[in-house]
């Protein structure tokens, strides 16, 4: 089913994790080249801004290929005209990524990406263009699974992972409103992919699992049971209070990291959730009260488990840290550019568009 | 790690029972690191902190003693630049890594508790009178001391986007990604000579070997202020802000140029993430008077010739990445 080659796809993942051992020395040079040579990866995956670029630029060219084709066709246009030119692009653009991925081993290159995003969008509009009765949304929603289904499948996208699920989630929301059911579904859908053990959809079962947790917990939050069924139905407080630190409680006796980080999002959930109906104090005071609990928290971890305990550090432990060093003094720059700037006149020069990024034209 | 591939390896015959060995343990060994997770909360508590102390001064300015919050802001404030002067290493103009996470977010929080401090001085008693450039002067020292003293990246993010700040620009990753906000052509030449001064600051902390881990820091600001600027300049035409005619094109001379030498000094440092933005901005630029010109046919040959022009260099573009991704093979950023 999939569309890479299994062994190349082998062969990466021992000469990426040869490497890894490599540089902790766990093995010798000699080893690792010998590894290296027994396994040959011919792939083409280059890095994440090569990928970033050629994605951008595979869009803008199957953008305006489609673009020239609809303006040649301009004198005769009808809709059902148009929507054969999507089908048209649809099959070539997956074709296209077929060829690439199978004579130029293209393996999550931006261009194999690109091709078949575009390829489902043009379907999709397709259809949407070509039926002009009863395209309603669940039909609309039955198609998006279906082709994230096949997506997810075919080329282990994560994204296509996220779109089936969005579209399970919405159908199963249409047919019945109750918040039992998707809790249900979603937990079912966590423990399956939980147990899903095929190492080549590995990432794709981390995507299954952290969406079905934050659904699982949704469904059950008292704040958007009560908003969508306009019912006062206080059980949903036993969920909403004891789903985030189950959470919690097994992402750390079973070290999921996975399970670990949804739990410590949906604390925070349910702290704005329980604020929301019982608010203590005034916002500025409950941000400060917070913050200064966070830090606390935060330092008690970290003093604690400088020494490891019970497989726990807080130190870090694959060492390769530049680039996140980098985002996140960006972040710290965006996030805090606006504290405490003293105003006056013509500080701020904002509003507007246009500028930077404006390369698929329209000037 | 993967032990079941390394037993694989083992039993094709390619590692040696010692390395099997030392992989087993390793593996038997290896923790759980919760760094990442603890950072993230520790980040959140320094930003919610901040933020509610704000907004509380903010609130009662009038209601309590300006005195009392004065000496508690300027009080926790000196408490988190005691905490990071005992536990710094000592000081040298190498890269030092900070002894504990908890020691970078104390030394943020105290790095904005006194901008928050400063702030409110001005606001309550106009202690700088009239002088707002002071106000907003004085935090950027203490943020450029700090980085410097401290070792600290983010803060010296901070700093570079308050000093853009003081000369009006709004240079925030986001405010940059959004247009950059330079709709004035005085401020344009300002970006432009901010991202140039940047570069400088780069290729000096290189020179002399001052804290050269922060050139990338210098230069990442610097090209994204720069190569913004150069567009901003060019698209201002079109907008009816600029009094000064059709200079759109000296902009692009300057885009060109700036992109030439980045270019080159993309490849110098191996650096993919800068020869990708780069291109894009240079791309962007060439388009655009591309387009310019093309307009000027004013017929459908022209709309043609765009589209065509866009699918061909586009597909250019991909094989010149493709190029230089063979000359950098082992891409920093």
């Amino acid at each position: 089913m999939l569309a890479y080659n299994k062994t190349q796809l082998d062969n990466l993942e021992i000469v990426a994790a040869t490497e890894t051992a490599s540089k902790q020395q766990l093995i010798t040079v000699d080893e690792k080249d010998i590894i290296i040579a027994a396994h040959p990866v011919k792939l083409y995956s280059p890095n994440v801004f090569m990928r970033i670029g050629i994605f951008i630029l595979t869009v803008i060219i199957a953008g305006f290929s489609l673009g020239l084709f609809a303006l040649m066709m301009l004198s005769g246009s009808s809709e059902s005209a148009f929507g054969g030119l999507l089908v048209f692009f649809a099959v070539v653009s997956y074709a296209g990524a077929e060829l690439l991925i199978k004579e130029k081993q293209h393996y999550k290159s931006g261009a194999d990406d690109a091709l078949i995003y575009f390829s489902s969008i043009c379907l999709f509009s397709a259809y949407i263009l070509l039926n002009h009765s009863g395209s309603s949304e669940r039909t609309m929603a039955v198609i998006v699974i279906v082709l994230g289904v096949f997506l997810t499948l075919r080329f282990a996208d994560m994204l296509a992972t996220a779109a089936a699920f969005g579209g399970i989630m919405y159908l199963l929301y249409v047919f019945s409103y109750s918040p039992w059911l998707i809790m249900a579904a979603s937990l079912g859908i966590y423990l399956l992919a939980l147990n899903l053990k095929n190492k080549y959809y590995e990432n794709n079962a981390i995507v299954l699992q952290s969406l079905a947790l934050l659904t699982l917990y949704a469904a059950g939050n008292y704040y958007i049971v009560r908003e969508l069924s306009e019912q006062n139905q206080p059980i949903f407080w036993v969920s909403t209070v004891l789903i985030p630190l189950a959470y919690l409680f097994f992402g750390i006796y079973r070290k999921d990291r996975t399970l670990l980080r949804t739990g410590l999002i949906l604390v925070a959930a349910m702290v704005f959730t329980i604020r929301y109906y019982h608010s203590i104090a005034p916002l500025e005071v409950a941000m400060t009260i917070a913050g200064v609990g966070m830090i606390l928290v935060a330092y008690i971890l970290i003093r604690y488990l400088k020494t490891p305990r019970n497989g726990f550090t807080s130190e870090e432990v694959d060492d390769d840290q530049a680039a996140a060093v980098q985002l996140e003094s960006l972040i710290i720059a965006q996030t805090f550019n606006k504290v405490g700037a003293p105003p006056k006149d013509g500080f701020e020069f904002g509003g507007g568009d246009g500028g930077g990024g404006g390369a698929t034209g329209g000037y | 790690m993967n032990i079941h591939l390394f037993d694989k390896l083992q039993r094709d015959g390619h590692l040696s029972p010692g390395s099997a060995e030392k992989l087993q343990n390793a593996a038997a060994t290896k923790l759980f690191s919760l760094h990442w997770e603890l950072k993230t909360i520790l980040y959140l508590g320094v930003l919610l902190l901040s933020g509610g102390l704000g907004i509380l001064v903010y609130k009662n300015i009038d209601t309590i003693g300006h005195q009392v919050i004065l000496v508690a802001i300027a009080a926790s404030c000196a408490g988190c630049f005691y905490y990071c002067y005992k536990h710094k290493k000592p000081f040298t103009w190498e890269k030092v890594t900070s002894p504990t996470p908890f020691f970078d977010y104390i030394l943020l929080l105290g790095c904005l508790l006194f901008i928050t401090f400063i702030t409110y001085l001005q606001g309550a008693y106009s202690v700088f009178a009239n002088h707002y450039g002071t106000a907003t002067f004085i935090p950027l020292l203490v943020l450029l001391f700090s980085a410097y003293y401290f070792d600290h990246i983010g803060v010296l993010s901070l700093a570079i986007t308050n000093f853009a700040a003081w000369l009006g620009v709004n240079v925030s990753p986001y405010a940059l990604m959004d247009g950059f906000s330079l709709f004035n052509t005085h401020l344009i030449k300002t970006g432009a000579v901010l991202g140039i001064g940047l570069c400088v600051a780069d290729f000096l902390s290189h020179h002399y070997n001052k804290k050269a881990h922060f050139g990338f820091t210098y230069r990442n600001f610097g090209t994204h202020i720069f190569l913004v600027a150069c567009l901003a300049g060019m698209f201002s035409v079109d907008m009816g802000l600029s009094l000064e005619g059709n200079y759109y094109f000296l902009w692009f001379v300057f885009l060109a140029v700036g992109s030439w030498w980045f270019l080159r000094d993309a490849f110098k440092h191996k650096s993919f993430y800068f020869l990708l933005i780069v291109s894009l901005y240079a791309y962007v630029g060439v388009s655009y008077v591309i387009i310019r010109l093309l307009i000027l046919g004013d017929d459908i040959a022209a709309v043609y010739g765009g589209i065509l022009y866009f699918i061909a260099s586009a597909i250019g573009l991909i094989v010149f990445l493709v190029k230089a991704n063979k000359k950098i093979k082992h891409a920093s950023i």
